[in-house]
């Protein structure tokens, strides 16, 4: 009664097994859209950070939201993106390509380094298990991820070989295993920047930043704006960039007022790039309007979110040189002497921005930096805040860590009066995992909403 | 001397023509039957005596006179009590020897008062049994369920059974890419595959609610089973034609209670502070005037104001528009309904001698949508033959073509939620701007070009179209061995290819157009045997069968896009602008049965069944592909038993019966695969899947007993029949959520157990019964079930609805919970029970959620009552749902954007103070509540957080309703009327469905829909198109 029933029941469909190199686009392309596109990249991140403002259906500038807002970004980086790194970390491993499994360490630490920087505490050490037997992970208090993920990008740079990878399949580097170690190093000094100074932190922050930037031979980092991590998109959706994608149908964006007045202040050639005019001139808008403020002001009467930024080839940016020269210069503030001077990486970050953007950095363009530490720190920050446009998420991070610059809720708001401090857990967590997520929550000693602080803003 | 002789046979119980009433000459060899009209001819020689007779009606004999014409009305057999059904696998056995819940539904009640889907036609007639249609689009699916739930994860549908061969009933809906009105995802519902099934083509449904009727059938029978049994000519001598003709108008059941006083727009502040009214005025549609982009309706007053709109003449000299009158439209929703309407022709010629028999019948089905350009149609091609080739030997072969679908399937869900309230819908008739060209994209003359597109434009331009051939048809052939013994082998076949295009041209949220085909192909063939012994001994009598089934399904989806298109209008994947996306899947599953079954009698009063059946199915690994479940049950006729036999209890039987059925699951879900993604340019992607394979994977059990009695009582004037129930399915296969941070989105599971357990009852009598042909009969159906979700084998809850969810509602199961509860966002309170308002004067929501509603209803019931006289019948059907809840976006959303006649207070005055309650925290930790005295300036503020819509509690509705589903009058004319002409039988009817929504909880909706189709997810809408209000008229004849 059973004679070819294997056979009936084995799927013609679907693989069973495959190369590594098949699952790259589709993970690298799902984090980075994540990051980029979707309401996590523009709303959360460049609302909230004031590089943009709405102009259309404002609560969500008001951080009054759904929460598929919270929930779609934590299913994105956690089953689309990272349980493919997961799978292509197992798959070099077992098929003896080192770079494979460097690549899926370097790329599921950058999506869980994106993932606690939105959420706290996250599962990472149990997390992706779930064909291994965990399917309820338990959460890693953010302190033991950041730990984790600068041992993760040390063993990936450690690992990567001369070996070859598909050029194809790497839509990232185009198989540069140079580039993937500089990233690996530079991610990995965004963290310890976090890191740096805090007296709990399980591993020594300092000496880690020593280890990368004392011996550059063994963990090179970025060193041109050529070396940024971006994905640069193609023509075609749904391959095309997803903002591009996102104004096909919506225009509920423009450039926010305070990021506007902050250029004009510095006579910022940034300006001309990352808005449009109206006319002839540029219309920033307050964040957080009215409904009726917001159609008031006028659709028409505003500047746009710059061309270069919508453009269906327009890249997206993991992580850039001139981001790598504000960290060094925080760094040397701090008094990390292998990270050199503060004022000549101040210089250099300013310069690597304007670079990224083929702009002529004007002569009387300020790049030096005040005697007094302290001001002189708000300055870096303060640059890097601008550099950081289009990289929302990090923008509201450092926001979060360093209250610089001095971002102010919009008057209408539902968060207390604060710019959110994080996303609240998703829903599908606080429904299937709701004894562990309540453990987390009790460790970062608040309430699942906006206003529980992260470890490196406390 | 033969004389012609001809008439009409009817019931004398209802006045309906009685189809296939065998007529014999006593004494002679001679005879006829009865068409479908109930006609018959003969020649007789005067003075002859012809003998009447038809199953489940006393048989009579009739002296003929001179007569010519013959009209006879038979008695329903209340003595001998023989009703036969017809039970699992076809076989027709009394009612009386059945130790379970049996009921069947005629022909003419599923004709006349026609829906065009029949499942609907199930609707209010059988106790415990739940019809949901998921609205008003044509050839839109719906949904039955039969004693509850009784899988988590699987669709909870019966089989459907046609002539003992099992067939399709999947809908295979999928979410189109994007909506045709804007950037939303939405459904498109494509009809379940029983609804293609030709009612004019149906004798009978039995309908075999539990386990114990249905466990012959196995896997499939777990959630009961409709078997369907189709005309034949049996019986028939000469040739008879049957002509059915129906027409129904549609219009919409139920549309929503719009405000009429405020147009599209905002309100805005004055410079000193105050409240400034609402303000509109139209440049590009897009945001470029004065709120012209907002789809709400919190504008001007429409007092007929001068205000530039989308349809002022522009003026040459400025370029302007000149404002035009801004006044309301208050019918213009209900207005762009059109009438719909569908029309019904059958025509059936049957024939049969003594060695064999034949039906042909063919039927065309043409239904114009409530919206323009909305259509379907089907037409049913079928035939069947039967032939004794010896007299122990009879071959019978069914075939039924069908060809159904549209020319657009197209909803407009929420098109009227999110709108301006002065919009004249007649206006954008006219859907293109004038001088645009019409071989290129055109541009739509519209109210809103951010969000929407212009409804006809839609209509017309972006249709979503199937094709539908299909299949269904079975050979059979029976020998009689020896005359205890009889050996059946039969095949049949269900293919249907179903090729569903997508034509859309450029619009909002639309870039370049879109073209897709997708091509549905679906097979199942059953082959099976069965060896019936039946032997007496005494006053003992065994019927013993044995039999086996092999069964093998396939399906195929190819799927080609084109998802921006090149040249305009050019609707071929060839015409693609970027690259087509594809996706095709087959899948195969094979079962193979044993089983057999012993009915064991004892002086036609005690009875016992029992039946054993083996599966093994390819769709489990290996070591778990065989299982075995056994049913038992039994019954007793007491008062023959106990011989009490009286005037007020002249019927009483008690049955019992235990039965276990198993179940399989989808095939490919014991190995773990890859998952293929859009290709990044022109490099091939897979991606991890996202469902946790199990390769350990049990059948599940369903464990069910059943009880009851079935009385007639003062001298057969009431019947009752009551039934109990208790079922339990465990060991369910599920496919489980998981926490998604274990990098997974779901994972398949066996676990879990659900109970129901219910009471049915079913009651009908006659309470007035004239020897001049006057009747009065009454049927009443109840049936109340209780669920309860015992166990998830560890797991917290599992989510019913995945994918995106209407404002995070979540359907699910949890244990110690009834099946189907909705867990959402709610309303704070303060202990009185007052709304908490917070220093903005808003209501504050929980940001936790809870239990906020179930989806099944307390209990159902339908009431029927017919009258007929002389020929008039008039009959009615209530039809009642009481309990369950619905989650309604429609209302949701319009109440946000002021659509809905609950959002007029306060627009003139502004400042609205919500009623409730401040909330002020105490040092000691306790709290103190005082009365909200906080106005709120803008009313477009003050109800876009009154009426939160994303506090799920605001939008939970009582489900209930009471139905006037059906009525009939029809008049089966005089046949001496017609004389010397071949028509025979002639009834006129006319018939209305829906007619009225005699009770309800809800506001604006009908609570009968379903977004989500006939699937498991149910109790949510959407703002789709309601069901409709029909009446019609029907006209049979015989010739």
């Amino acid at each position: 009664c059973e004679k070819n029933f294997d056979a009936i029941n084995t799927n013609p469909n679907d693989p069973t097994v495959l190369p590594p190199e098949l699952l790259m686009p589709h993970g690298i392309k799902l984090a980075v859209n994540t990051t980029w596109g979707g309401s996590l990249g523009q709303d959360v991140g460049s609302c909230w950070s004031q590089h943009w403002a709405r102009i259309q259906y404002t609560e969500i500038d008001q951080y009054n939201f759904t929460t598929d807002v919270q929930d779609s970004p934590w299913q994105a980086y956690y089953i689309e993106a990272n349980a493919d790194f997961e799978k292509i970390i197992d798959l070099g491993k077992a098929g003896g390509n080192e770079n494979y499994q460097a690549i899926g360490l370097i790329m599921r630490a950058y999506t869980f380094s994106q993932l606690t920087d939105i959420y706290g505490d996250i599962p990472y050490s149990q997390a992706l298990q779930g064909t291994k037997g965990t399917v309820y992970p338990k959460y890693d208090t953010q302190k033991a991820v950041y730990a984790g993920l600068v041992k993760d990008l040390m063993t990936a740079s450690d690992l990567i070989t001369a070996k070859t990878v598909s050029k194809e399949g790497d839509i990232l580097f185009a198989g540069d295993m140079t580039k993937w170690k500089k990233f690996a190093n530079t991610l990995s000094l965004r963290l310890l920047i976090r890191m740096l100074g805090k007296a709990d932190a399980t591993i020594d922050a300092k000496a880690e930043i020593d280890r990368i930037l004392g011996n550059p031979a063994k963990y090179p980092v970025m060193t041109a704006v050529s070396d940024n991590a971006k994905l640069v998109y193609l023509t075609d959706a749904p391959n095309n960039n997803p903002i591009n994608q996102n104004r096909k149908t919506r225009d509920d964006h423009r450039v926010s007022k305070t990021l506007v007045d902050k250029l004009q202040a510095l006579s910022d050639p940034r300006l001309g790039v990352y808005a449009n005019k109206v006319g002839d001139k540029y219309v920033g808008v307050p964040n957080g309007l009215s409904n009726t403020d917001a159609g008031a002001l006028g659709l028409a009467q505003t500047s746009k979110v710059g061309d270069y930024f919508v453009q269906a080839t327009a890249p997206a940016v993991l992580m850039t040189f001139a981001e790598l020269n504000f960290i060094k210069a925080e760094a040397a503030l701090k008094g990390v002497t292998s990270a050199g001077t503060a004022a000549a990486n101040y210089a250099a970050g300013i310069k690597a921005s304007m670079d990224q953007y083929s702009l002529t950095l004007p002569a009387a363009y300020p790049t030096t930096l005040p005697a007094d530490a302290s001001t002189a720190l708000t300055q870096v920050l303060e640059q890097k805040w601008l550099a950081l446009f289009g990289q929302g998420i990090e923008a509201w991070t450092e926001f979060r860590r360093t209250g610089v610059p001095a971002l102010k809720a919009p008057a209408i708001n539902y968060n207390a009066g604060q710019i959110p401090s994080r996303l609240p857990y998703p829903s599908s967590e606080e429904n299937l995992n709701g004894t562990n997520m309540k453990e987390a929550l009790g460790n970062m000693g608040g309430s699942n909403n906006m206003q529980t602080k992260l470890w490196w803003a406390k | 001397q033969d004389r012609p002789l001809s008439g009409v046979v009817t019931s004398a119980e209802d006045g309906q023509p009685l189809p296939g009433v065998s007529i014999s000459v006593k004494g002679q060899t001679k005879g006829a039957t009865t068409d479908a009209a109930g006609a018959f001819k003969l020649s007789v020689p005067s003075g002859s005596v012809l003998v009447f007779s038809y199953v489940g009606f006393t048989s009579m004999e009739v002296k003929v006179g001179n007569e010519s014409t013959l009209n006879v009305q038979m008695a329903v057999s209340a003595k001998s009590l023989t009703e036969v059904v017809v039970t699992a696998l076809g076989i027709e056995r009394d009612k009386k020897a059945l130790g379970y819940s049996v009921q069947e539904l005629k022909n003419s009640e599923l004709t006349q008062a026609r829906p065009t889907n029949l499942v609907n036609a199930l609707s209010g007639k059988i106790a415990g049994i739940q019809v949901t249609s998921s609205n008003g689009q044509p050839g839109a699916s719906s949904r039955i369920m039969i004693r509850g739930a009784n899988s988590i994860g699987g669709n909870n549908q019966p089989l459907f059974v046609v002539d003992g061969i099992p067939i399709d009933n999947g809908s295979y809906n999928t979410a189109a890419s994007a909506s045709a009105t804007n950037t939303n995802n939405v459904s498109v519902d494509y009809g379940n595959g029983a609804s293609a099934i030709n009612p004019d083509d149906i004798d009978n449904i039995s309908v075999l609610k539990g386990a114990n009727a249905a466990a012959l059938y196995g896997s499939r029978a777990a959630n009961g089973v409709i078997l369907i049994t189709t005309k034949s000519g049996r019986g028939s001598k000469g040739v008879g034609i049957s002509v059915n003709s129906n027409i129904t108008f549609d219009k919409p059941f139920r549309l929503p209670e719009w405000q009429n006083g405020y147009g599209q727009g905002f309100s805005k502040v004055n410079a000193d502070g105050t409240y400034g009214g609402g303000v509109f005025e139209y440049v590009d549609g897009k945001g470029g005037g004065i709120n012209d982009g907002v789809d709400e309706s919190w504008g001007p007053k429409m007092d007929g104001r001068l205000i530039a709109q989308y349809n002022s003449p522009i003026d040459p000299a400025t370029g302007k528009r000149v404002p035009t009158p801004w006044i309301a439209h208050p019918d213009n929703v209900k207005n762009f309904h059109r009438t719909g309407m569908t029309t019904t022709n059958n025509v059936a010629i049957t024939g049969g001698s003594d060695k064999g028999d034949f039906r042909l019948s063919f039927t065309n089905l043409h239904q114009d949508g409530m919206y323009p350009n909305t259509n379907y149609k089907r037409k049913n091609l079928a035939f069947n033959a039967s032939y004794h080739l010896t007299p122990k030997l009879n071959a019978r072969a069914s075939v039924n073509y069908i060809k159904d679908g549209s020319d657009n399937r197209q909803n407009l869900n929420l098109y009227w939620i999110w709108f301006g309230r002065q919009v004249d819908l007649a206006d954008l008739n006219q859907e293109v701007e004038p001088g645009t060209d019409p071989s290129q994209w055109p541009v739509q003359r519209n109210w809103n070009s951010n969000y929407w597109n212009n409804p006809y434009y839609v209509l017309r331009h972006q249709t979503y179209g199937n094709d539908k051939d299909r299949v269904v048809g079975n050979v059979q052939m029976t020998y009689q061995v020896l005359p205890w013994l009889k050996v059946m082998g039969r095949s049949g076949t269900d293919f249907g290819l179903d090729r569903r295009i997508t034509k859309r041209a450029k619009g909002v949220g639309l870039v370049n157009g879109e073209f897709a085909e997708d091509n549905v192909y679906v097979q199942e063939t059953n082959t099976d045997f069965l060896v019936t012994g039946d032997k007496h001994f005494g006053d003992f009598q065994a019927t013993v069968s044995v039999g086996g089934n092999h069964r093998y399904s396939y399906f195929q989806r190819d799927y080609l896009q084109a998802p921006e298109l090149k040249i305009p209008n050019l609707y071929n994947i060839a015409n693609s602008a970027v690259r087509p996306n594809v996706y095709n899947r087959s899948t195969k599953k094979s079962v193979n049965s044993l089983y057999g079954s012993a009915s064991f009698s004892y002086r036609d009063y005690y009875y016992l069944d029992v039946t054993a059946r083996n599966d093994w199915s390819s769709t489990l690994p290996a070591g778990n592909r065989s299982y075995f479940y056994p049913s038992v049950s039994g019954s007793a006729v007491l008062s023959e038993a106990l011989g009490f036999n009286s005037a007020t209890v002249s019927y009483l039987k008690a049955r019992a019966g235990w039965a276990q059925v198993g179940n399989d699951t989808d095939p490919y879900t014991t190995q773990q695969v890859y998952q293929a993604e859009d290709a990044w340019g022109s490099v091939t992607t897979f991606s991890e899947n996202n469902l946790i394979y199990n390769s350990k994977l049990k059948p599940e059990q369903t464990t069910a007993f059943e009880a009851g009695i079935e009385a007639r009582l003062f001298r057969n004037l009431i019947n009752l029949e009551v039934t109990y129930y208790d079922k339990a399915t465990s060991n369910q296969i599920l496919r489980a959520n998981v926490p998604l941070s274990s990098g997974y989105y779901n994972s398949v599971i066996n676990a879990g157990k659900i109970r129901n357990s219910g009471i049915e009852v079913e009651l009908s009598a006659t309470p007035i019964k004239l020897a001049n042909g006057f009747r009065w009969d009454v049927t009443l159906n109840y049936a109340r079930n209780r669920s309860e979700v015992v166990d998830l084998g560890g797991l917290s809850n599992y989510q019913i609805n995945t994918g995106s969810l209407l404002r995070n509602v979540i359907l699910e199961a949890r244990p110690g919970s009834p099946y189907g509860n909705f867990y959402g966002t709610y309303t704070r309170r303060a202990p009185d029970g007052q709304m908490i308002i917070d220093a903005s004067g808003y209501p504050v929501m929980s940001s936790d959620r809870r239990v906020i509603g179930n989806i099944m209803p307390k209990w159902t019931g339908g009431f029927q009552t017919s009258v007929s006289y002389k020929g008039i019948t008039l009959s009615t059907l209530f039809d009642a749902r009481f309990g369950g809840q619905i989650f309604s976006q429609g209302i949701n959303i319009g109440r946000y954007t002021g659509v809905l006649k609950e959002t007029l207070p306060g627009r003139e005055s502004g400042n609205i103070v919500a009623p409730g309650v401040t909330e002020t925290k105490n040092a000691d930790g306790s709290f103190t509540y005082a009365p909200n005295t906080k106005a709120v300036l803008l009313p477009e503020n003050y109800y876009h957080n009154f009426y939160n819509r994303n506090n799920n509690e605001n939008y939970m509705f009582d489900a209930s309703y009471v139905k006037w589903r059906e009525l009939r009058v029809s008049y089966t004319l005089p046949q001496k009327w017609f004389g010397r002409t071949p028509f025979r039988g002639v009834t006129l009817s006319a018939v209305g469905r829906n007619l009225a929504l005699l009770y309800k909880n809800v506001p604006h909706i009908d609570p009968e829909t379903s977004y989500y189709g006939d699937g498991n997810v149910q109790g949510f809408e959407n703002g789709n198109l309601p069901s409709a209000r029909s009446i019609g008229f029907n006209l049979a004849f015989g010739l």
